[in-house]
């Protein structure tokens, strides 16, 4: 290992001198774009900064990396095989392996200095630790994780709050669920975060949402709103009673930019079921009749529904007058 | 049944309607840059334009898209979201209720209407990471997809 070591090693100094010559022959150097001209200008400075102060006798193969730098050239790190590293070496191996995958990923394009950083960083640590400057090998590793890390970019990341009710204050529930194991929110602002190392639970600030999501709340619509109108037994008419409700629907719709309604109409649970299909559906159309008149809204902005007996607000058992189930509910939204 | 399993079997028996033009609610709040995908076309969002299923809401970086679905849910869609509606039914008095969304990219604010009241466990958002089921009221989802 070590004798192959060092030949690659030796091999490898010789053509990165020799593309430095070249380099230096040319008429100019081909900094192509800006880009380029980064990540040559942080590699010639960090290579430089090691030739200055090398990590073991490797004063001259960082002066020649800094030289091959200074020419324009995009090379990439040494190689695992040019330095004998014993143990450390499927460390190395690993990190070299993560480094090309980012450059693959274009990173010497998206972030040149971070790219050049991290290069200079795993070959100072490679030579450190062939060197056995353990202090040195560690701050140099140090440096590769933290370029690395930023190569790799912000990891995908999903956050779920559950925010508090807007009317009541209240919270709903909700859950998370990824790969079998689920975080249940119910409480409102608390939240969960999931990333590649799994789902976290956190507290969060409304103040710190607002800042962050402000954008986000200002594009909700406005709240829709319910309103119940009252109807005399068996009637489908419209009260007096009934009519200042209405006039507060009226205004609502006005009101609303692009307003639509749903006019849902219910009765008590006395007569048939089918009779009082008919009658709610006569509550719904008369209340619909009283806003269409009143507002202009559009038919196609209106949804009719009748559940005659169907849907109680109050509990009672069949045959029973019940003046608050005898009801139309208009929802503006 | 395990409740993860819900949004799944909920997935599958809201039947989807290929083609359905029937509009489940509309366009109430647009800013900036905000457009509604449906197949090959885009349509720029405005005021009172109808969403109908499977529609997909994209915003660009200054814009935001606020929808109010039949049902009273609220929708609003962030800045750099991509947001599709895949399944919505809404069909009182008798009729299934649930409805279905997935967030690819962005961020969603959420208010549920009278279809998570009706019945819970049939609402889910999905996200990249996994499957929110909703069971009510307000939610806020962010999804950074990364880099």
């Amino acid at each position: 290992m070590s004798r192959v070591g060092y030949h690659l090693k030796r091999f490898g100094f010789v053509a990165i001198g020799l593309v430095g010559l070249a380099a230096c022959a040319g008429p100019t150097p081909p900094a192509e774009d800006a880009r380029a001209l980064a990540y040559s200008q942080q590699a010639q400075t960090g290579y430089q900064g090691l030739a200055d102060d090398p990590p073991g006798a490797n004063g001259e193969h960082f002066q020649q990396h800094a030289y091959v730098a200074a020419g324009g050239d995009t090379f990439g790190p040494d190689t695992v095989g040019s330095r004998d590293l014993g143990e450390a070496t499927p460390n190395a191996t690993r990190a070299l392996a993560r480094l090309y995958a980012a450059f693959d990923d274009g990173a010497r394009t998206r972030n040149p200095e971070m790219s050049a950083r991290a290069q200079v960083a795993f070959d100072c640590w490679i030579a450190a630790v062939e060197a056995g400057e353990s202090a040195r090998a560690q701050a140099c590793r140090d440096d590769l994780q933290a370029a690395l890390a930023s190569l790799a970019g912000s990891a995908a990341r999903t956050t779920v709050v559950l925010l508090a009710d807007p009317d009541d204050g209240g919270a709903g529930e909700a859950d998370l669920t990824r790969d079998g194991s689920t975080e249940t929110l119910n409480r409102g602002n608390t939240g969960v975060v999931a990333t590649d190392s799994g789902l976290n639970r956190i507290d969060v600030s409304g103040e710190e949402l607002r800042r962050r999501y402000g954008k986000t709340f200002d594009a909700r619509p406005q709240l829709p709103q319910t309103y119940v109108v009252a109807f005399d037994f068996g009637g489908a008419a419209i009260t007096a009673d009934a009519r200042q409700v209405l006039n507060q629907v009226v205004a609502d719709i006005r009101n609303r930019e692009v307003p639509e309604a749903t006019i849902a109409g219910h009765t008590d649970t006395v007569g048939t079921d089918a009779d009082n299909e008919a009658l709610s559906r006569a509550r719904a159309e008369n209340v619909q009749a009283y806003i269409g008149t009143e507002t202009g809204l559009a038919a196609d902005s209106v949804d009719i529904v009748s559940f005659g007996e169907s849907r109680l607000a109050v509990d009672t058992p069949d045959e029973t007058p019940e003046p608050r189930n005898r009801r139309v509910e208009v929802n503006v939204r | 049944m395990p409740r993860y399993l819900a949004p799944l079997v909920l997935a599958l028996l809201i039947t989807p309607l290929a083609a359905n033009a029937e509009p489940i609610g509309k366009v109430k709040q647009v800013d900036g840059d905000a457009n509604i995908q449906r197949g090959e076309q885009a349509i720029s969002a405005e005021q009172g334009l109808a969403v109908e299923r499977g529609d997909l809401l994209v915003t660009g970086a200054d814009g935001s898209l606020g929808v109010t679905l039949k049902d009273g849910t609220l929708i609003a869609a962030g800045p750099n979201t991509e947001l599709s509606v895949d399944d919505f039914a809404y069909e009182p008095p008798s009729g299934e209720h649930g409805m279905v969304a997935t967030l690819t990219k962005g961020t969603l604010n959420y208010l549920s209407g009278q279809i998570a009241e009706f019945s819970s466990d049939s609402v889910a958002v999905n996200v990249p990471a996994g499957t929110i089921a909703v069971r009510g009221t307000h939610l806020l989802i962010d999804v950074e997809p990364g880099r």
